[in-house]
């Protein structure tokens, strides 16, 4: 505070200046009650209506730590996919890329985002221009994991790390792997589990 | 530092807030300013509940208003403007909503000095006597001498002069002193 040049302040009120400064606190639900007005009005944005961007934010502001990169193949998606999407070729298999996502991430919006969401999105364009790539989407940062142990149904908040996946057609799980290891959330840190679609046969018919 | 200073960090709280209406980004720019827009609003009313009221418009308001504060002054002295503007109305409208005392005036002149009783447990207390300074008088001590703005922040949040901040401060200061000084009562 810059010394006030007519500082005529009774010396013997400082410390109970200073105390009021001190008190009285906002009561503890205010900051909810102004949360949710704002979200009444539209200012705030939440869960599945949140803006993908924010999404991404909402994960990443309690991270300190700034570097690349899961966020970005989702923006990958978004940027590259137009739908629909191709059908897979008769002949091909299909295989879920799981991507996790990993402590590397980049702040929402900054400049490292953008440039990996470019290396996202034009790997995506590659896939799909290919025939390679039948979908994949973002996965919410919320989850419910329901367990059926004991008869019992339980729900809980989920921890787990999947960020998100990609649907590809290749002709065999080797084709698959090589196109999982030009996915760039590889070369960020990022995991990518390769799972077989294990083909659901036609029900039989009634007759 | 004055309290109208910030951070780099606050400024990218608040254009996160308007890119993408992250709700931490308002938790965060809350939890820095919400305690002394309370504390304004609550000395202005004398009332816990409509203070808190002020202080959620004072937030509709500046969050709506966001995308046009041009950070010519810090985000604290813009929002102690909103809060004390909207006190303001609030007491405008409600010509029963009065600080404690019952010869307050909402006007910027400066009263008599309330009659002294002989018996000093009936004397102001110092609270008493800054809650029955006019509304001008009382904004511009309690951002000054309680909250440590610069006469300079007062000026932009109260839309005066800082020539104006001063001289108001000094006289709401000899006023209190001859509320409450026992030696004055004598003069």
């Amino acid at each position: 505070m810059t010394a006030d040049p007519d500082n005529n302040l009774n010396p013997e009120w400082r410390d109970e200046l200073r105390a009021m400064k001190q008190s009285p606190q906002p009561p503890p639900g205010l900051e909810t009650r102004i949360a949710d007005a704002l979200a009444g009005r539209g200012l705030i944005h939440r869960g599945i209506y949140a803006p993908r961007s924010q999404r991404r934010a909402r994960w990443i502001w309690p991270l300190t730590s700034a570097a690349a990169c899961v966020l970005c193949f989702v923006a990958g998606i978004e940027y590259a996919t137009p739908r629909p999407y191709p059908q897979p070729a008769p002949a091909g298999n299909r295989y879920i890329l799981l991507l996790t996502r990993t402590d590397n991430v980049v702040a929402s919006g900054s400049p490292e985002e953008a440039v990996l969401a470019r290396e996202y999105s034009a790997w995506a364009q590659q896939q799909r221009r290919a025939g390679n790539l039948l979908s994949g989407e973002r996965l919410h940062d919320d989850s419910v994991t329901l367990s059926g142990a004991g008869g019992q149904s339980e729900i809980r908040a989920s921890d787990t790390n999947l960020g998100g996946f990609f649907l590809v057609s290749a002709a065999n799980l080797d084709s698959a792997i090589a196109i999982a290891r030009t996915c760039p959330h590889l070369q960020h840190g990022g995991t990518v589990v390769i799972r077989p679609i294990d083909p659901t046969p036609p029900p039989p018919s009634a007759h | 530092m004055s309290v109208g200073q910030q951070s780099a960090d606050e400024r990218a709280l608040a254009e996160l807030f308007i890119r993408t209406g992250d709700e931490s980004a308002f938790r965060a720019l809350y939890r820095n300013h919400a305690p002394l827009l309370y504390r304004v609003a609550f000395r202005m009313l004398s009332d816990a509940d409509r203070a808190a009221d002020i202080v959620q418009d004072t937030w509709i308001r500046a969050m709506q208003s966001l995308p046009a504060f041009r950070w010519q002054s810090s985000l604290a002295t813009w929002l102690v403007g909103i809060a004390i503007n909207r006190a303001r109305e609030e007491i405008r409208r409600n010509s029963n909503t009065k600080p404690s005392a019952n010869f307050a005036s909402q006007t910027n002149d400066l009263p008599e000095p309330p009659a002294r009783s002989s018996d000093p447990s009936q004397r102001l207390d110092l609270h008493s006597a800054i809650a029955q300074l006019p509304g001008g008088y009382r904004e511009i001590f309690l951002l000054h001498d309680v909250e440590g703005f610069t006469h300079e922040e007062i000026a932009v949040a109260l839309e005066i002069e800082p020539t104006t901040s001063r001289s108001q401060l000094t006289r709401a200061r000899a006023s209190l002193r001859a509320w409450l000084d026992p030696r004055k009562e004598s003069k």
